[in-house]
């Protein structure tokens, strides 16, 4: 049997581009659904003007608990908050409605089954990107 | 008939080419359809109402430099009625809502010497159709609002900001259908969490303007020096808070020639920098007081008339202002003031000072 072999023309970079940004769209669109998004997220680095670094000391047990009946918990800086979510799948972000009335907005700049990147749109965090992680 | 059926013809050309052109003088937005859950509900958007007073999203200068209305594509009714129906289905067993949209407007301003804010307003109006009237049965005020970095002393756009006033009015639509199924479902959690939505009209949700003013200052009168200075003010507008303007000024003062010689002095220059800390109250629209206290710093060259060199000197103080600024147009035009200041300083011959200063600019 004779093997034919492919020719690699120039059409094949722009394949692999349009797989790898279809892939891209497919997670993130996965990604912003009600289900996706409602998880035990825990606080794991930070991201700012491009260098990574560790959560303060004070932050290593903090995490963002979304449920199901659009409720949250929450450990900010070793604080305990409560109160409702709701997801805005078209701005992509998530509003947080905190007991005290308080309201804010976090917007989402990545998500995978196991990771979600958040700025919170407030200053003086609107440019410092929250990475959170989970195991469920 | 041919003289007919050509008459005719040129009636239709004329009407197509009057149609292009009023289409080519406007900018459009298309609305992608972007689902968004919507947990079982019991209606669904029958007819969407453009009730706006104003026609279009705002109001941009397209590449010919003249202003175009911009608007939704094919229009607003059509636009937000395909994206509504993308996540909540027409049924016939459901209940038909109709929604007036009182408010679609973008806005754009800056806020900061780095950041511009970004703005869709939006207030709707939902309807419950009794017989052939319609019962009001939910009203919602939004503005959904985005920052983007944009640094002011390189003037630089940022381009994200207006290609993303799209994405910012389906954000807001959702929000708003959001907060109505919420308040139709009664569900105590949800309800809960949009009982803060501002159900009054939105005619307090306007950006405040960012101004931009290039002035010439020149002193009208003082003891000892006499000078003039270049500088760029840029600053929030506010009706009620006090402004503080970012200010960037050079100056070049010298000392009045005659008082100079009696000192001893051929002459006395400073060139100098003022940081300090500025502040404007509005006292009627267009007219602001000033107020001011600085630290005049930088280098003053004096030469004594019976030296062959110049000494140099590093200069400090601390200077106060009160003045009047006048902005009569508030978009571009000419600004006045008028201010009197106050110094103390190391210079070599003078260390009080006191004065009334002119200044005349453009803003834009």
């Amino acid at each position: 049997m004779k093997i034919r072999k492919v020719k690699h023309g120039t059409a094949m970079p722009f394949v692999w581009v349009l797989m790898v940004l279809t892939m891209g769209q497919a997670l993130k669109a996965q990604a912003l659904s009600k289900n996706a998004i409602c998880k035990n997220w825990k606080l794991d680095k930070y991201l700012e003007e491009g260098v990574y670094y560790a959560p303060k000391e004070v932050e290593n047990q903090d995490y963002l608990q979304l449920n199901k009946d659009m409720t949250f918990e929450a450990k900010m800086e070793g604080e305990s908050y409560s109160g409702s979510w709701m997801l805005n799948t078209n701005g992509e972000y998530l509003e947080l409605k905190y007991k005290t009335k308080e309201v804010e907005k976090l917007r989402i700049q990545h998500l995978t089954a196991a990771t979600l990147v958040l700025t919170y749109d407030v200053e003086p965090y609107r440019y410092t990107e929250a990475h959170y992680v989970t195991c469920q | 008939m041919p003289i007919i059926l050509d008459s005719l013809k040129q009636i239709v050309v004329c009407v197509l080419l009057c149609a292009a052109k009023q289409i080519a003088a406007q900018e459009t937005v298309v609305l992608k359809t972007v689902p968004f859950v919507v947990a079982s509900p019991n209606f669904y958007i029958d007819k969407i109402i453009d009730d706006r007073a104003e026609k279009f999203l705002t109001q941009i200068k397209n590449e010919e430099g003249d202003k175009v209305p911009m608007t939704l594509y094919p229009n607003l009714s059509e636009a937000l009625d395909t994206f509504v129906t993308t996540s909540i289905a027409k049924a016939e067993f459901k209940k038909p809502i109709v929604v007036k949209v009182k408010t679609l407007r973008i806005q754009e301003s800056r806020i900061n010497e780095t950041e511009v804010i970004a703005r869709v307003d939006i207030h709707l109006v939902f309807y419950e159709k009794k017989g052939r009237s319609l019962k009001e049965c939910y009203q919602i005020s939004h503005s959904e609002d985005e920052v983007f970095e944009a640094p002011l002393l390189l003037f630089s756009k940022n381009e994200e900001v207006s290609a993303t006033h799209e994405k910012r009015i389906r954000a807001a639509i959702e929000y708003c259908i959001l907060a109505f199924v919420a308040n139709q479902n009664e569900q105590q959690e949800a309800l809960g969490h949009f009982d803060h939505v501002d159900a009054r009209g939105i005619s307090d949700r306007s950006l405040n303007k960012w101004y931009n003013i290039i002035s010439y200052r020149q002193i009208l009168t003082s003891t000892y020096h006499k000078g003039w200075a270049l500088g760029y003010t840029g600053f929030l507008d506010s009706d009620r808070d006090f402004i503080v303007p970012y200010e960037l000024n050079f100056e070049q003062y010298v000392v009045k020639d005659d008082f100079a010689a009696e000192q001893g002095f051929e002459y006395v220059d400073s060139y100098v920098l003022r940081p300090g800390l500025f502040g404007y109250k509005k006292i009627v629209p267009g007219i602001y007081g000033a107020v001011g206290i600085n630290l005049p710093v930088g280098i003053e060259a004096a030469k004594g008339l019976n030296d062959d060199d110049e000494k140099y000197r590093f200069l400090i103080g601390i200077g106060a202002s009160q003045g009047v600024k006048i902005i009569s147009w508030k978009r571009n035009g000419i600004v006045f003031g008028i201010e009197f200041f106050q110094q103390i300083q190391n210079s070599e011959i003078y260390t009080r000072d006191i004065g009334l200063e002119f200044s005349i600019g453009v803003n834009f």
